[in-house]
């Protein structure tokens, strides 16, 4: 075994073993680093530059800013207002109350951006909703986590612009973009599965569509979606930056949820301002030790021989996206989000590129949604566990009932891999695409 | 329960007010965070409008000044840092659960004691190395938006990240090793 081999097992194979033992994943991330700087004989003073180096992005300061927004909208009272309008949209339909849980998770999940946050806040109004008009307990609870993904899709997300950063290059606001079609499809098929098993079980419909009290509704909750148009509008036009967007977003989201909507007092706010940091305190140390660990992968060219490894298997690219599929799947079943996104995204991205003919914005959509769905699956799924605790089910009976859901997504899975339009038609419709190029030399060169 | 650790719970009110005070501490870098940085994007506008438009000449006192993103990027280094040694206290790191409910209950409390003392490697070498980076190449140098202020304090964090981490991993060590002498809710005490 040469040291180059000998450096590789020992980061991949420290890391691996300290995962199983329950180590915290920064941590795990950053020792497993610590051993193979040892084993390549470098000096250990590469950690302090790279951690810092990690960490100071100016497009990383979206990640606080976007989640700060989020949890001040969320305590700001917008859930039962977007509920309100989502009901006069699709309330009307078989099942009105799972497509009314669907559409308010876009809307929802388009300020938060977190599918944690969107089935705490949507499930507990309309799990025990669903439930009193007739709806089966386990059939709410699955609407309303898989629902819950769109938010991860639709900017302005959080996990998009790490992606964005750990890839390298790529326009942020490219990404944003193209997250608004996957989350409209993904929307549509969980719509199409929920209308066909309201209408099998006989779910009741809404009031009639109502012109009036959709406005209505659409004023009272405009304010809150004005916040999303404020940051795509600022960053596709050029105005902002994405972090300058989420900046000025956060003082807006304060604006309206104590002013306007008046949910919150300033007391409120200090208090939401510790829900805002022990969050990133999970993300914000994992990307500064990550680095340390990217590091390390560049210089061992482990993403060559990763991409070497894939396409030794098979050279037809319809199988290597599978491939990369199942790869990403069962990571999110057993990790989450963010760590898969600052590890995988160096290794996979390569192959995605080069061999699979993807795009690195498809791609990025690809992975996103991905983690979306090992969100929902046992035995690591947190969007899951917070999901059968609010309707307070157990979780086997909620994944018996997600197993519909759970086809809806990998169609959805599928259309994003195979139809790199689906991502990429509408930032290149609005002028806001940007091909990656630079970016994609980034990765290669690094 | 052990008289020991009747004797070390006296301390839990210092750390108590320590988690206060860091994260008290965190919320005032996020807030400035987001202050300086929306501040940032006024001053260019106003720079920009009092440019164009004559009648806004006046905005033009209002600008963006160029230590806005290595303040902001130095602010989120420390709020990482500080706030990543307050997840260990609350347990908030993410680490794979999947197996825990098919281990034995004293495998897994052995095995947090093993990640603890891990941590507590990984924060020791944060504050030695770092330290040691800190006071040497690292100090070489000042910000360039701030030509006054020495670039030590861009990679201070990193030391100060460990220092923190070796003071809450202590408790969560301690907490871990008292559950095996005591009931459970006895040791949220």
């Amino acid at each position: 075994m040469d040291a180059n081999t000998f450096a590789i097992v020992v980061l991949l194979g420290t890391f691996a073993l300290m995962i199983f033992l329950r180590f915290p994943i920064a941590y795990a991330v950053g020792l497993s680093s610590v051993f193979c700087l040892l084993a390549m004989g470098n000096n250990l003073n590469a950690i302090c530059r790279l951690m810092v180096k990690g960490i100071s992005s100016f497009s990383l300061m979206a990640v606080p800013f976007f989640i700060t927004m989020g949890v001040l909208m969320g305590k700001g009272g917008i859930s039962d207002k977007l509920i309100a309008l989502a009901n006069a949209c699709v309330g009307w339909m078989r099942g009105g109350l799972a497509m009314v849980n669907i559409v308010a998770s876009y809307f929802f999940g388009g300020i938060s951006g977190s599918a944690s946050a969107d089935t705490a806040s949507i499930g507990s109004i309309m799990i025990p909703m669903m439930v009193d008009q007739g709806y089966d307990a386990d059939f709410s609870t699955a609407v309303t986590i898989t629902s819950s993904c769109e938010g991860l899709l639709v900017p302005p997300s959080h996990n998009m612009v790490i992606y964005a950063t750990t890839a390298g290059g790529i326009s942020v606001g490219s990404l944003f973009l193209a997250g608004y079609l996957p989350g409209a499809l993904l929307a549509a098929s969980l719509m199409i599965g929920s209308y066909i098993i309201s209408v099998k079980r006989n779910y009741p419909k809404g009031d009639k569509f109502n012109i009036v009290n959709f406005i209505k509704q659409l004023a009272t909750s405009i304010w809150a979606l004005l916040a999303i148009v404020i940051v795509i509008v600022g960053v596709v036009a050029g105005w902002f930056t994405a972090t300058e967007s989420a900046a000025i977003a956060v003082i807006y989201s304060l604006i309206v949820s104590v002013f306007v909507y008046k949910g919150v007092d300033w007391k409120g706010v200090w208090r939401a301002l510790d829900e805002c940091v022990n969050t990133l305190a999970i993300v914000l140390i994992l990307i500064a030790t990550s680095a340390v660990f990217g590091d390390c992968l560049t210089k061992l060219h482990v993403p060559d021989l990763a991409a070497q490894a894939i396409v030794g298997l098979t050279d037809n690219r319809y199988i290597l996206i599978i491939l990369l599929n199942v790869i990403l799947l069962v990571l999110g079943m057993i990790m989450d989000m963010a760590p898969i996104i600052l590890i995988a995204t160096p290794i996979l991205l390569p192959v995605a590129t080069q061999y699979c003919g993807l795009d690195p914005i498809q791609f990025g959509v690809m992975v996103v949604l991905n983690c979306g769905i090992g969100l929902l699956t046992p035995p690591v799924g947190a969007v899951l566990f917070i999901g059968s605790a609010v309707a307070k089910r157990p979780m086997e009976k909620v994944v018996k009932a997600t197993l519909p859901f759970y086809v809806c997504m990998i169609i959805t899975l599928l259309l994003v891999s195979y139809w790199r339009d689906v991502s990429l038609i509408i930032p290149k419709l609005l002028g806001g695409y940007e091909p990656a190029v630079a970016g994609l030399a980034n990765v290669l060169l690094r | 329960m052990p008289k020991i650790f009747t004797t070390l719970d006296k301390i839990r009110p210092a750390y108590d007010v320590t988690y206060k005070i860091v994260m008290l501490l965190c919320k005032i870098l996020l807030v400035a965070d987001i202050l300086i940085a929306s501040y940032a994007v006024l001053g260019r506008f106003c720079q920009q409008w009092s440019r164009q438009y004559e009648f806004l000449s006046f905005l033009a006192i209002i600008k963006d000044p160029a230590w806005t993103e290595q303040v902001v990027l130095t602010c989120m280094s420390y709020m990482a840092v500080l706030s990543a040694a307050l997840a260990i206290r609350t347990g908030g790191h993410i680490r794979m659960t999947a197996f825990d409910n098919y281990l034995p209950k004293v495998v897994v409390k052995v095995l947090d004691v093993v990640a603890d003392i891990a941590v507590m490697v990984l924060a020791v070498i944060m504050v030695v190395v770092g330290w040691e980076y800190t006071t040497t190449l690292g100090s070489k140098g000042f910000y360039e938006s701030i030509p006054w202020l020495s670039r030590f304090w861009m990679y201070f964090p990193v030391p100060l990240a460990g220092i923190a981490m070796i003071v809450f991993e202590l408790e969560a060590l301690y907490n871990h090793i008292k559950s095996f002498f005591v009931e459970e809710e006895e040791v949220q005490k």
